[in-house]
């Protein structure tokens, strides 16, 4: 079934706004005119905005991203997807931790692998 | 290619796991032998790679964090960490950031911050390689005149050494760097410091290290390990500040930190066989090609941008590197004759 455009939307589009039967002529006539020219945008502006208020009604900074879980199976990724969907603030500190966490280890880890290699790694004097 | 490839639940998004290890080891090098964070290098290369801008910069970031306390620890047993020295810098380079960040916004409310910053941030980056170039090859020809037996001029006074005559107090000795001065001295260099790295967008630690060299008169391995100590503060922050703003990729980070760390503890190891003035000389390329990579940005070339840092990164690596083979190797042949620890050949 064709969508049918509201009475009011029809008369709009063809002109044939209701009113008085006969338009009236002159500076009042010049009034209807604008007036009516003016509903109309007002009315567009409205029907326009409608999509969008419902695509999104609140603004950019209230939206909330969402890391998608439902095909992870459990584990790292996992782990870091449900911290990252319960807080921010929480995920920005687990970002901090873990990152200092593994710098730590891995920095006294490869400080053993290079003394290995069988180099001296004390205080050393530099040249310029 | 396929069995490297994770999905990166954060981003949403499916990347390659080797690229993400040599981008961290290219980083890691280049950061430990320079002193540097190296975003430059590591925001646009995951960028061209898939990486969406914002979740590049806060990755990269939380990944420098880590990366840095590996270089800091290395370079603090070596002795080239001056904490004293650090700590001051960091109270200008914080209220120099937040004043540069004002200051953008001002630039952004006049409509001239895009253009006039990718502009600023090419002299800026033409004016410190030629900087550090010039003094190389003032040092250079001053060598060959000595190996010539020619007469070398006394050396004048540096800018640093102008620098520590002026004495407000408190004067404050840094012991590791053999520096005296006022302390406003390293509390403005780094509210300079601060104020461009902010305005520019960048951690700042290309500005600071010469900044160390030429303004405090540090000498260049402690420029770079301290430099180092100062990144790892900034990218910690950075590191909370994108997180909390959800967008770091922290299963990507990890990945980036685990080849970072090994690339830094190489990179930070082959300070130890290559000269001041040769450690100079290669930042001043680097900084050449960054600037290379800015300006092709400006004149459109996105790709060839992102190309050009990312390729000239990894040959640098390289030639670190193979820096530090040739150290290892002289310096276990000195071992196994007896004669001790070579001097720096490079």
């Amino acid at each position: 079934m064709p969508a049918v455009p509201h009475p009011s939307i029809r008369a709009l589009r063809t002109g044939n706004a209701p009113g008085p039967a006969a338009p009236p002529s002159g500076a009042a006539g010049r009034r209807a005119g604008w007036l009516r020219r003016l509903a109309a945008a007002i009315l567009t502006f409205c029907l326009s905005a409608v999509p969008a208020l419902a695509g999104g009604g609140a603004s950019e900074s209230t939206l909330v991203n969402v890391a998608d879980t439902r095909g992870l199976p459990p584990g790292l990724s996992r782990w870091i997807a449900d911290v990252y969907n319960q807080s921010l603030w929480l995920y920005g500190l687990t970002v901090v931790v873990v990152m200092a966490g593994m710098g730590l280890v891995l920095g006294l880890l490869t400080d053993r692998l290079v003394g290995m290699l069988g180099v001296h790694l004390g205080r050393t004097t530099h040249w310029e | 290619m396929e069995l490297f490839t994770i999905y990166l639940p954060i981003a949403g998004i499916h990347f390659n796991v080797l690229v993400l290890l040599l981008i961290g080891f290219t980083v890691g090098v280049c950061g430990g032998f320079f002193g540097i964070g190296g975003a430059w290098i590591a925001t646009p290369a995951l960028n061209i790679f898939g990486f969406p801008m914002p979740y590049a910069i806060g990755t990269d970031l939380a990944h420098i964090g880590g990366k840095s306390i590996v270089s800091t620890i290395r370079h603090g047993k070596f002795g080239n960490v001056d904490v004293r020295l650090g700590v001051a810098m960091i109270l200008g380079t914080t209220v120099g950031m937040e004043l540069g960040a004002n200051l953008v916004l001002m630039l952004e409310h006049a409509g001239l911050a895009e253009s006039w910053i990718r502009k600023a941030y090419i002299v800026v980056l033409a004016l410190i390689g030629c900087a550090v170039l010039a003094d190389y090859l003032s040092h250079w020809r001053q060598q060959r005149r000595a190996l010539a037996g020619g007469e070398i001029p006394p050396p004048g006074p540096t800018l640093a050494s102008r620098l520590h005559q002026i004495r407000i107090p408190p004067m404050v000795h840094f012991a590791t760097s053999g520096v005296t001065c006022s302390l406003w001295l390293p509390v403005l260099v780094g509210l300079f410091t601060g104020i461009v790295a902010s305005v520019l967008g960048v951690g700042g630690g290309f500005i600071r290290m010469p900044a160390l060299i030429y303004l405090v008169g540090c000498p260049t391995a402690i420029a770079v390990g301290t430099d180092l100590f100062e990144v790892m503060i900034t990218g910690a922050y950075g590191a909370f500040t994108y997180g909390v703003k959800g967008r770091v990729e922290l299963l990507a980070a990890m990945w980036m930190l685990l080849a970072a760390a090994v690339g830094a503890q190489l990179g930070t190891v082959a300070v130890k066989y290559v000269r001041g003035y040769s450690i100079r000389l290669l930042f001043a390329i680097t900084i050449f090609v960054a600037c290379a990579s800015v300006l092709l940005k400006q004149l459109g070339l996105q790709l060839a941008s992102s190309i050009t840092i990312l390729a000239s990164g990894i040959g640098i690596s390289g030639v670190i590197i193979a820096h530090l083979v040739q150290g290892i190797l002289a310096e276990r042949a000195a071992r196994r004759s007896g004669a001790g620890e070579p001097e720096q050949r490079a």
